[in-house]
Order: structure tokens, then sequence, then C-alpha cells
């Protein structure tokens, strides 16, 4: 396992020889690029964004947006299809969906929670 | 005076929730990602061959065959090497088609791969820049997917050792032949 | 004899005599002498763990954990620091600093007999679990199997002094919280819980806390000056494992200073000293039983997972059940007015608990929706930042009322009048920024106002209560805290507002561009250093023709393992850093050059100094105090 990972960190920290902005974008295409790469998660160094990323398969990705861009895809349309090939983790920002409800509304229910519980302590507790 | 007792349990059984969870963490490897594709049907995907010039290697090669196997693979690819006897095992399983994706490859060192190490696969597509092979979900190869009457059943990270294709491989073969 | 076992006698040694120690829990028992008992298991963990920072540097690769994790090349210092920096090392380590603070604390002059011997008994029960961890899972000692001549080499990202000193000084912090459990569970069993056993928790749970924001610091330090990435922290699993007793350790000083003021709640301090430790072993448990993926965690097994699964189950479930029947019983009545210092601290108790809920939801949702929906999601930063956003601003806000209100009951026309100049010149202030700079909007134009006032009304109080340079008060380490704080936050809403980076295609004789700084490439040239060829690149800011900085980003391949790192080139200067990284596509006839300014990244680092040091003149001028 050891001698794999090694050989994949080789491989992938050296890009590949295409760079990413090859591409004819125009500037405001450039940025809505440039925000995508930004979300989206490089699947061999998982920590990073592809934005960040010098990984082979950041590169590849890069260019897949890219393309996408050039073809007239949204920006959720293409999110859409990097969700359908990879998975919703590739989004480094977990979208507002029913499934993820309790991701972005359970701190606000813990806070409320904190609310009540101080109330009931400090309010009643004196009367 | 019961009510006051209860709350302060309340720790306690929160930690057991937890246990309970971790332990089931624990069962599961989580350094490999859950596919995406599982329990979905075949990507859509088209590609020419490397052997069959005028033929192509698409998803309707794949919906075709009751118990298909793709494996993503490249003559650069160290553990693909390794693999590669396991695979020409499973080309000799009856009713089982192989086929394999050649991924950012050159075609000399991938017909010198296959010519050296044989030939496990019905058909091998071509991936020369990687594009293709994005509706699979490659990340690092090889890769290889089981797909029963069209819809993937499982995906396998890495290359196949032979415990694994002992442990997990012909167990999911075996339930569906 | 061969030293492998003498280790493995050592830490039998350690097993039984803290086995021994811990029977002192049950009701009936043999009394034993703590002192032996409890000073045993230190000094055979400390010759354990010299032995094997001697074999570290005698490169002897009759050792297994030698060969995987060094190289008779290395240098001196790293080999030392080799010894910990895997997981068989650092569990001794762990097992170490359990033993220093059993033994330190069993020098204590607290007078409660029973007290102190249920404290001991119960910290000595942990070290027995480590221990027993370590002998029959993780031992350092463990023969190689076959004969080896060189090692594999320890991994050259983790050859760097700060790294080397960073679990060290994160353990005292993250395993010190085990005393203050062990307190909890002597304090519950003795039926004491008061204002006295407040005072005697205190300096160790500000101990605890000292280290653990410095092994922090460190840790987020390193990772911007040697990762290459430009950020200083990445929400990643296992830094969010160190946050989180970091949360609640503050919480619970918090509250053990009201419990030693006011005598009031006992359970909830209890409960918060549970908590606190049992993140540090969840943390623990998450990084070293491979559920996690991450830059940091070691190689893991399930094997050992699940052990340190059931020694905490069983840490936990002991000590909650303990809580559920005393819990109860501990609380005195409280008088606490709705506008007090207690509600301040009390309502910030519970942001900073929501702050741990937040970061502890974003690291398990990923492994929940794995396991219960078979779904991969990912929690990145910007679910953190959007979540903690409200709950910083309100904390900073209890933080400035906090010290400025009476205890028990005050008025807020009071506390108003006490801050209110500041707090119009701290707005005044940022607002003036904000007509300057159109980058300042809404929410960090609040976020700054509330951190300046912070940081004005916490210099205002340092100085109101200390003004007698004679007698210098413990709260001077509170005011000193405070500011770091709010420093802390302002630098990272200000670094994060007017940070610029660009990547460029570079060719030699280029010039760069970035916010107006014009960087001129002048070089590339092949180095060879002590184990690794390097390609460096010089880079030079001009002003015309001047040359201002020089900047020297390179690559570096290491041959013991194959590895490439690329090493950043920062100038530090007093409010900005400049940050140059290189990157060398194959087959291209230019460099990638990632160029990034950074303002007051420097800021960041003094706020974490400042903290430590409030922290440690607290401990101190409270020594001071009490002579």
């Amino acid at each position: 396992m050891k001698v794999k990972y090694i050989v994949f960190f080789i491989i992938f920290t050296m890009s590949s020889s295409t760079s990413f902005a090859n591409m004819k974008m125009t500037s405001e295409q450039n940025d809505r690029a440039i925000e995508l790469y930004k979300e989206t998660r490089c699947l061999v160094c998982q920590s990073q964004t592809i934005y960040d990323s010098n990984s082979e398969l950041a590169t590849d990705l890069k260019l897949f947006i890219q393309e996408e861009i050039i073809s007239g895809k949204s920006d959720d349309e293409i999110k859409t299809q990097l969700i359908n090939n990879y998975g919703e983790w590739i989004l480094m920002t977990p979208a507002l969906s029913k499934a993820n409800y309790i991701l972005w509304f359970g701190p606000v229910i813990f806070l409320v929670f904190g609310i009540i519980l101080m109330y009931k302590y400090i309010i009643r507790k004196n009367k | 005076m019961k009510n006051l007792k209860l709350k302060y349990f309340l720790p306690v059984v929160i930690t057991i929730v937890f246990v309970i969870f971790f332990s089931q963490l624990l069962k599961k490897d989580v350094t490999k990602l859950s596919s995406q594709l599982i329990e979905k049907p075949v990507p859509t995907f088209n590609m020419p061959t490397l052997l069959n010039d005028n033929q192509s290697f698409s998803t309707i090669d794949v919906i075709a065959s009751d118990i298909a196997l793709v494996n993503i693979w490249s003559s650069w690819c160290i553990p693909c090497r390794s693999e590669h006897e396991i695979l020409m095992l499973l080309s000799k399983i009856e009713g089982i088609d192989l086929y394999g994706i050649n991924y950012k490859d050159n075609e000399d060192n991938a017909l010198d791969f296959i010519n050296k190490l044989g030939n496990p696969f019905k058909k091998i597509g071509v991936d020369n820049n990687g594009r293709s092979s994005m509706v699979w979900g490659v990340y690092g190869i090889p890769e290889t997917f089981i797909i029963h009457k069209g819809t993937v059943i499982y995906k396998h990270i890495g290359p196949i050792h032979m415990n694994e294709l002992e442990e997990i491989i012909l167990p999911i073969l075996g339930d569906i032949l | 004899m061969n030293l492998g076992n003498v280790g493995n006698i050592l830490m039998l040694v350690c097993l039984l005599a803290s086995l021994i120690q811990s029977t002192q829990l049950l009701p009936r028992k043999i009394d034993i002498d703590y002192k032996i008992f409890s000073r045993l298991p230190f000094y055979s963990s400390l010759l354990a763990f010299i032995l094997l920072i001697y074999i570290f540097v005698d490169s002897n690769f009759n050792y297994q954990l030698v060969v995987n994790n060094s190289h008779s090349e290395k240098p001196l210092i790293y080999k030392i620091a080799g010894a910990w920096g895997n997981h068989e090392g650092s569990l001794l380590l762990w097992i170490l600093v359990l033993t220093i603070f059993n033994f330190i604390f069993s020098y204590s002059k607290i007078e409660h007999a029973d007290f102190k011997k249920n404290v001991i008994a119960f910290q000595s029960l942990m070290i027995f679990g480590f221990t027993l961890f370590l002998l029959l899972t993780s031992n350092p000692f463990t023969p190689t199997e076959t004969i080896v001549s060189e090692g594999l080499g320890l991994n050259p990202v983790l050859q760097d002094l700060l790294l080397a000193i960073h679990p060290p000084i994160l353990y005292v912090g993250y395993v010190g919280y085990s005393l203050v459990l062990s307190f909890a569970i002597g304090g519950m069993i003795t039926n004491k819980v008061d204002k006295e056993w407040a005072e005697w928790l205190h300096p160790w749970v500000l101990t605890a806390w000292i280290f653990l924001t410095l092994g922090i610091g460190l840790g987020s330090f390193w990772a911007y000056y040697e990762l290459g990435w430009g950020g200083y922290w990445f929400w990643d699993p296992v830094e969010n494992a160190s946050l989180m007793p970091w949360l609640a350790g503050t919480a619970l000083f918090h509250c053990v200073i009201i419990l030693e003021k006011k005598n009031i709640l006992q359970s909830w301090t209890i409960l918060l000293s549970i908590l606190t430790f049992s993140l540090s072993l969840i943390g623990t448990f998450l990084v070293r039983s491979g559920i996690l993926n991450s830059v940091h965690t070691f190689a893991s097994d399930p094997a050992r997972g699940l052990f340190i699964l059931i020694f905490l189950a069983i840490i936990l479930i002991i000590s909650f059940t303990l809580y559920a029947f005393k819990g109860p019983l501990l609380d005195n009545k409280s008088e606490m007015n709705l506008v007090s210092k207690e509600s301040s601290i009390l309502a910030n108790n519970w942001l900073l608990l929501s702050t741990l809920f937040v970061v502890f939801l974003g690291t398990l949702y990923p492994l929940g929706t794995d396991l219960f929906l078979q779904k991969s999601t990912s929690v990145g930063p910007n679910y953190y930042i959007l979540s903690l956003l409200p709950i910083t601003v309100l904390l900073l806000f209890f933080m400035i009322i906090g010290p400025n209100a009476k205890w028990q009951s005050d008025k807020i026309s009071n506390i108003i009048l006490s801050i209110n100049k500041l707090f119009i010149l701290s707005l005044a202030i940022i607002f003036g920024f904000s007509i300057y700079f159109d980058e300042l909007h809404l929410t960090q134009i609040t976020l700054l106002t509330l951190c300046l006032t912070l940081i004005l009304v916490s210099i205002k109080d340092g100085l109101r209560v200390n003004h007698n340079y004679t007698i210098i008060k413990p709260s001077l380490g509170k005011s000193l805290a405070h500011i770091g704080f709010g420093l802390l936050i302002l630098s990272v809403v200000a670094n994060a507002t007017f940070a610029q980076e660009k990547i460029f295609q570079a060719k030699v004789n280029d010039i760069l561009i970035l916010d107006d700084q014009k960087f001129r490439f002048d070089s590339v040239e092949q180095n060879k250093g002590k184990n690794y060829n390097s390609i460096i690149a010089t880079f030079h800011l001009m002003d015309n023709k001047t040359i201002l900085e020089t900047f020297k980003p390179e690559i570096r391949v290491y041959s013991n393992p194959p590895t490439v790192t690329s090493e950043t080139s920062i100038i530090r200067k007093f409010l900005t850093d400049i940050y140059v990284v290189m990157n060398i596509p194959e087959n291209s006839d230019f460099v990638n050059v990632r160029i990034h300014i950074k303002p007051l990244i420097s800021f960041i680092w003094l706020s974490i100094i400042l903290m430590v040091i409030g922290g440690m003149s607290a401990i101190v001028f409270r020594v001071k105090l009490k002579k």
C-alpha cells in the first residue's frame, strides 16, 4: 500500500503538461471558472481545492470545468455534473438540500436550546 | 423529582449512542469513498478502442452484457501490472465480460503491455485525456466496476489483491451468476 | 537482556503499579502508599521513553519502529523527533504525560487525603488502560521480523523543528485534561465539589489550556510555513480534533472561576470537566482508528481503533454514570441576575459549546452520511465560517460586557457607561477605514468594531486593576488573554478581507504584477542539499530599479522515501507577509508561480502568544498572591 501511494504522490504532484489557463475564455468566464475551482475538492489531496492543488486530476477537472463553461453550461449544471460523476463530496460546501438540513440548522437549534436552558436556570430559579 | 434525575442521565445515553455509531464506522473502510455510481445505471460514454479499429466502446456494450467488469488501467501504472494476472483469471469465468479502459496512456505502450501480459478484455476503450472516464468518477487507477444488468453494483479502488478476489469479488460474482 | 526487553519490563512495571493504585477507587481496599504507586509509573515511563529515543538515535534497526520511521543519515535532531513521530512512540508519550500529571499532583499540598487518593487512583486507572493498549497492540519495542540494515526513512515533510516539538506541547495540553477528569471523579466520589475544589482545580485547568493553545498555534504556524498552501487553518478533521477540547476547556475554565467565586454551577462544571477530556479521547480515537482521511492520520489499524473505542467507552460511561447519580446532589441555589458577570460568562459558555457543536457536526457529518445514507459529502471551510459568524459576533459581545459587569447583579446602564466611549471610538475608527477601503462590508465592520472594542476595553481593564505596579494581579492574565482573542479574530477577518493572490505562468525575465507590486523572475538554479536535490527560483520584488526583497521558492526531490516537496519563500514584514510558491509542470518551458499578499498574519501569531502569556501570568501571579 505504501509503495502505491508514493507512486501516486510522485505522479500526481508533477502536474501534466497542460496548464489550466490555456483555453480561450473571456475575463468573465475566467472569473466564473476560478470561483468553481475554489468550490471543487481535489480528489487526491482531499484537504485542498482543485484551485490550490497541483495534482494531475485537479488539472483534469479544471479543464473539464473550462470546457463546460465555454460550451455554455451554467454553474449549477456544471456542479450537478460533477456530483453525478463523483458524488456530493466533490463540492467543498455542502448543498442546502433536505438531507443536509441537520448540518445547516443543527447549530441554530443548539443555540436556541441553550437560550431556553439559560432562561430556565436564571429567570425561573429566581422566582 | 424523577424528572430532575432523568436529565442527568442524558450524557450517558448520548455517550452510548456515539460509541455504537463509532463502532459501526470502524467496520467501514472510509479511505475508500462510497461510489456515487452504486445502484445507478451505467454512465453514458463512448470511446474509440485499442484493438478493434472500427468499433467503439460505449455504454451499449456494457448494458448488453449480463455481468460486466470494467477495469480502468494504464501501462505506466505499477499496481495495474500486479493486478493483471487476477484479471486474466477473472476473464476465464463464464458469464462475465471484462472490459478495459486504457487511461491517459500512449497507444504503443498500451499495446506492449497487453502483448506482454495478456489480454483479458473483450474490448479495450481508449481515453487519452482522461475526460471520458470522468463519468465513472475515476480518481486513482486502477479502478474496477462490477455491473449487473446495466446497474453498477460495486466499485473497487486500487488493485485487486488475491485476498480481495477471494473475499470480496468472487462472492459478489457468485451471488449474481 | 536486550534493550527491547528492558523497555517491556519498564512498561510492565508501569502497568502493574498503576493497576495497584487504581484499586484505591474501590470501596473496600487495602490501603497503600499512594506516593510509591503514583510516582513509579512516571519513573518507568520516563525511562522507557528515554530508551526509545536512544534506540532511534543509535539507529538500532533491530526494532521495527526504528526501521519504519528512521534512517541512519537523518540529522540527529530528527532522529530524536522520530521517536514520537509515529503511532507507538506518540502513544508512549501520551502515557508519559499521564504519569507526569499524576506525579506532580502527588506532591500537592491538598490536605483532603480521601479526595487526593481518589484523583490519583482514577488517573492511575487511565494510565493502566493506555499502557495495556500499548503493550497489547502498539508496542514501540517490537523487534523486526527480518534482519534489516537500513531504515525506511523519515518523511522529509516531517523534518522540521517546529513540527518536532508540536506533539509534546500539544500532548501536555490534550492529555493534561485527564487530571481535570480525575478531579471531577475524585470530587464526585468524596462529595467535594465546592469553592475549595475549584481553587485546587484552577491551576490544572489553566496549565492544560496554556499548552493546548500553544500546541494548536504551533501546528497552525507550521502548516502556514511548511505546507505551502497559503493557509493556516483548513478545518481538517484532525485540526478540529484538537480544537474541540480547547473550546470545552475554555468554557470549563470560566466555570471554575464562577465556582470559586460564587459556589454555584457545580454540576455544570463537573459536566464540562468530563466533556473536555472526552473530546481529547474522541480526538485520539478519530485520528488513530483509520476512520478519517487526512494529512495528519497515522497509518492506522481498525483493531487499534476498536481498543481505543472500548477504552473510551469504559472511561466515559463510568464518568457520566457517576455524574448521573451525583449530579443532582451537587448544586447550590443560584441568585444570578439576568444582567451580571455570571450570566455573561454562562452565555459565552453556551456560545463556546455552540462553536464546539458546529465543529463536531462538521467533522462527523461526512462519516454519518456515508454510514447511514451511503452518500459521500464533505464539509469545507465555508460551512464553518458561515455557521460560526453569528456565534463569534455574540461571543465578542459578551466578552466585552462580562468583565465590565458586577458579580451577581448589575444594571445595563452601568455597563453601557463603562464601555460606551471605547465602543464609539472603535466604531469611528473602523468606519473610517471602511470609507477608505471598500472591501469592508457590514459583516466585517461589525466584527472588526467588536474586536477593537474588546481590545481597548481589555487594555483599560488591565490598566485599571493593575495600576499599582508593585502588586500585579492575576486579572492581568485575563486582560492579556482577552486582548489576544480580540486580536486573533481581528487579524483573521482583516487577513481574509484583504488577502490577495494570483497564479502566474512565468518564464525567466518576466515581470509579475500583483496589487501594484512588481516581481521580477530572475533565475532558476539547481542545488544539492544534504539528502535532496532541488530547483531554486529567484524572484525580486522591485521598486523601479531597486531590489526591495528576494524570494527563493524551491522544489525539493528527496530520495528516501521518494517524495517531492515545495518549499515556500516567505518574507515577513510587520503588517504583511508576502508568500511565494512554485510548481514546475512536466514538459513545459514555464513555471507556475503563486504569489500571495497576506496582511496581518504576524498578528495572528502574536495574538496566540498573548493568550499564552496571559494564561501563564494568571498562574504565576496567582501563586505570588497566595504567598
